[in-house]
């Protein structure tokens, strides 16, 4: 099996390669950039890429595994990463590509489970392998993951009003509403919004 | 002078007391002319009674009284007076003082004018006394006006004064900022990750110690996502530091509202018009009515008159730094010299002789009054100027605010991705390892994670990064390069602005990115354009893909990023013929670039 890695930490692509190279893989490739990785997927080919969704600036991990289709329609994907919904990073990322497989780092307790996930994003047939939707991560709409994630960048309803180019009015009903859906309900703004921002690094983190 | 007001909440800063203080020292030497007034009411009755004079005198003192009461309001001397308190009160009555004196000597002095000009002819009473009427008519509401638009001056210079000292303000508030600014990254950063850096080294040195190696990869997890977590939260945290964002936002009011009022007052304010010369010689009119040889001594009082009020006013100008004190003394001044200078003059000219020098000395007259005309022009020439540095002044601390500002940003962003991302995941990565290496029973790799697991927890401390503005094209091109390999880009950037540092160009670089990422998500674009140039100070960006158009971002995020980035100037077309989608991007540069050198053409 060739496989490409592809994550921006340096010290996670050397474990994760060791540790996968021990599990049996034979020909590992390893990419700490989006370009990077796309110049190692033309020369090298890989049958399967596995995938870290954030990657710093740019481009993610969803927009290269899109690049990679476009290459070779039949390569399998799997995305390791510790985000519970894509979209929390870019409240606008396009759909996964058909047959990928989705795995979050603090539930991986073994290298084999991902190991697995490699063979079987290789096994067979794309269609057979049922890719993660909207459906499958959280339920929320586009502004509200946009402002969650403003909120734990630390703007201010203001400062969110004005990059989202709407009132503070908007910004405070849509927050509450937010919040709402989010299950925290608290009579102060100001905790609310901790609790938010909180809620934000554990849904992005590995809590 | 605006609506402004520093936050009160703590103790007033004390840079701030010399603007307090001058603003309880701004009295109104309105009351000054009330005064003169009164004096010369009073000087009247004293000196003289007698009948025949004093219903001249009476029809003199109705028509300054009118004059003068008409062009001031009286309930202001009422309010001033209630209000007056300590050293404003003490000012008040030395005006107040000094006026009545003023008037006083004036009166008597007039009294000399009119025996000198009018008793001694055999012109009619009633024809006297009409053109005494048209006279003071005309004179007093000029001389008040004069006066008037001195005061004009004088509160403009103290605004002007006040608002240097605003700048002053500023500047301690800018440097205070960056001084908070640097302590931000030094030593709240520093202390944030010392801090959990100790708490981080203790507990897994507590959990290494206790020899429950197996729990080891759970721990360090939970090392890196509890306490990193916590710490990269608090460092983004710190960029809504309240003593931090709210100085922000209140320098930034500041300074426009400074620029906003200088303006104003640059329009509204004409101290010293020379118009009103004309006022006074059409007032010399009326004196070759009364008598054709008076004109020549008619003409010399009140060129002199005028000259000397403006020669003094123009001191004042030249004097810039004026201070109430001696606001009130050059009004002392004026005063006596319009009582003095006619008195001395009409005593020193040929009286009754038809002068043979009129016309020279009329050509001289003019020639003077032109000229401290062309003086009082000068002077306001020169407050503009003023206004302009000023100007100019608030704009380079108002670019250099932004510059802090956007470092602030950067650097605590910057950190917290760095902890978040990089320290985190690093830890996670070794916890796997550490893992692997367990279950292999393999003690050296046992040994080697743990140590590395230390080395990272302590030199979590030492991951220091220095913090730099880059130029226009470096950003670019990192952003550019980003996309390598999933798009393919052509970059043209003008010559002269590709070392641009500016702090619009953290918004350029951010709708670069926006604009890639949106030809690629949603246009499926393979090839993408990106030029960018100079018209006059507005930066252009234009990108051109390939791509099937930028279908969704009127309503995505991208469009409300370019609407803030170029405040509205940007739109999109689709040239269906070449199959291109072209956006084009306005930016106003924040800091005007007229200092540019010109470059060879060729280089």
């Amino acid at each position: 099996m060739k496989l490409l890695i592809v994550e921006d930490d340096s010290m996670m692509l050397q474990a994760l390669s060791s540790g996968l190279v021990a599990n049996g893989i034979s020909s590992v490739e390893l990419a700490n950039s989006a370009s990077i990785a796309m110049q190692k997927f033309r020369s090298f080919k890989p049958d399967v890429s596995l995938i870290d969704i954030e990657l710093r600036q740019g481009p993610t991990g969803v927009d290269v595994s899109h690049a990679m289709r476009k290459l070779d329609p039949k390569v399998g994907i799997v995305f390791l990463t510790s985000l519970a919904d894509p979209r929390l990073v870019d409240s606008r990322l396009p759909e996964l590509p058909e047959g990928s497989i989705y795995l979050r780092k603090n539930s991986v307790k073994d290298l084999s489970e991902v190991t697995e996930a490699l063979e079987l994003a290789i096994s067979g047939d794309l269609k057979s392998i049922k890719s993660k939707t909207a459906d499958d991560f959280l339920d929320l709409t586009k502004a509200q993951f946009e402002i969650i994630r403003l909120i734990a960048q630390g703007h201010s309803n203001l400062e969110i009003s004005k990059i989202r180019v709407t009132t503070v009015k908007s910004t405070e009903n849509a927050i509450s509403r937010l919040a709402k859906k989010l299950g925290i309900n608290n009579s102060t703004t100001a905790s609310q919004r901790v609790l938010l921002a909180r809620k934000y690094t554990e849904l992005i983190g590995k809590v | 002078m605006s609506n402004f007001s520093w936050d009160d909440s703590n103790s007033t800063p004390h840079d701030l007391r010399p603007r307090i203080l001058l603003k309880k020292w701004s009295i109104r030497l309105d009351y000054f002319y009330i005064f003169g007034a009164l004096g010369t009411f009073v000087g009247l009755f004293v000196e003289d009674l007698g009948a025949q004079t004093f219903r001249e005198y009476s029809l003199w003192l109705i028509a300054k009284g009118l004059g003068i009461t008409g062009v001031y309001l009286f309930w202001r001397l009422i309010k001033g007076l209630l209000e007056a308190r300590g050293i404003n009160a003490i000012a008040l009555w030395a005006i107040l003082l000094i006026g009545a004196a003023g008037g006083l000597f004036q009166t008597f002095c007039l009294k000399f004018f009119i025996d000198l000009f009018y008793l001694n002819d055999n012109a009619s009473l009633e024809i006297r006394l009409i053109s005494s009427a048209i006279f003071a008519a005309i004179w007093l509401p000029v001389q008040s006006i004069t006066v008037l638009n001195f005061n004009k001056f004088r509160k403009l210079r103290l605004s002007l004064q006040e608002q240097l000292l605003e700048m002053e303000v500023i500047d301690l508030a800018r440097k205070r900022l960056q001084v908070l600014n640097e302590e931000i990254i030094s030593s709240q950063i520093g202390e944030l990750i010392t801090r959990s850096s100790k708490t981080v080294n203790r507990q897994w040195e507590d959990a290494v110690s206790s020899k429950s190696k197996e729990q080891l990869p759970e721990i360090t997890r939970a090392l890196a996502t509890d306490h990193l977590r916590v710490l990269a939260y608090e460092i983004t945290d710190l960029k809504t530091h309240p003593s931090v964002g709210k100085h922000w936002w209140s320098v930034d009011e500041r300074l426009r509202l400074t620029l906003f009022d200088a303006i104003i007052r640059s329009v509204r304010t004409r101290p010293l018009n020379p118009e009103w010369f004309v006022l006074v010689l059409v007032g010399t009119i009326e004196l070759p009515l009364l008598r054709r040889q008076d004109l020549p001594i008619g003409l010399y009082v009140l060129i002199i008159f005028a000259i000397t009020t403006y020669l003094i006013q123009l001191l004042g100008l030249l004097l810039f730094k004026l201070s109430p004190k001696e606001a009130v003394f050059i009004n002392l001044v004026v005063f006596i010299a319009n009582a003095i200078i006619p008195f001395q003059i009409i005593r020193l000219l040929p009286q009754y002789d038809s002068n043979p020098r009129y016309p020279l000395a009329f050509a001289i007259a003019l020639l003077i009054v032109t000229l401290s005309g062309h003086l009082a022009q000068a002077g306001l020439i020169r407050q503009e100027d003023l206004i302009g540095i000023e100007k100019e002044t608030l704009e380079k601390i108002r670019s250099e605010n932004a510059q802090v500002n956007l470092e602030l940003a950067r650097t605590t962003r910057k950190w917290a991705q760095h902890i978040h991302g990089n320290v985190q995941s690093r830890l996670h990565a070794y916890a796997l390892v550490l893992e692997q290496a367990q279950l292999k029973e393999d003690a050296d790799g046992v040994e080697r994670a743990i140590e590395e697991i230390r080395r990272t927890l302590l030199d979590l401390n030492a991951e220091q990064t220095q913090l730099h503005l880059e130029s226009l094209e470096k950003e670019v091109t990192s952003i550019c390069e980003l996309w390598d390999g999933i798009i393919n880009f052509s970059l043209k950037i003008d010559h002269d602005i590709k070392n641009l540092i500016d702090p619009k160009v953290a918004e350029v670089s951010k709708s670069v990115s926006e604009a890639i990422t949106n030809s690629v998500r949603h246009g499926s674009a393979e090839n993408i354009e990106i030029e960018i140039y100079l018209r006059e100070n507005i930066l252009i960006l234009k990108v051109q893909d390939d791509g099937l158009g930028f279908t969704e971002v009127k309503s995505g995020l991208g469009s409300s990023v370019f609407e803030s980035a170029t405040d509205g100037n940007w739109n999109l077309v689709r040239d269906a013929f070449n199959r291109k989608t072209i956006l084009t991007l306005q930016f106003n540069l924040a800091v005007p670039r007229v200092g540019v050198e010109p470059t060879l053409g060729g280089f």
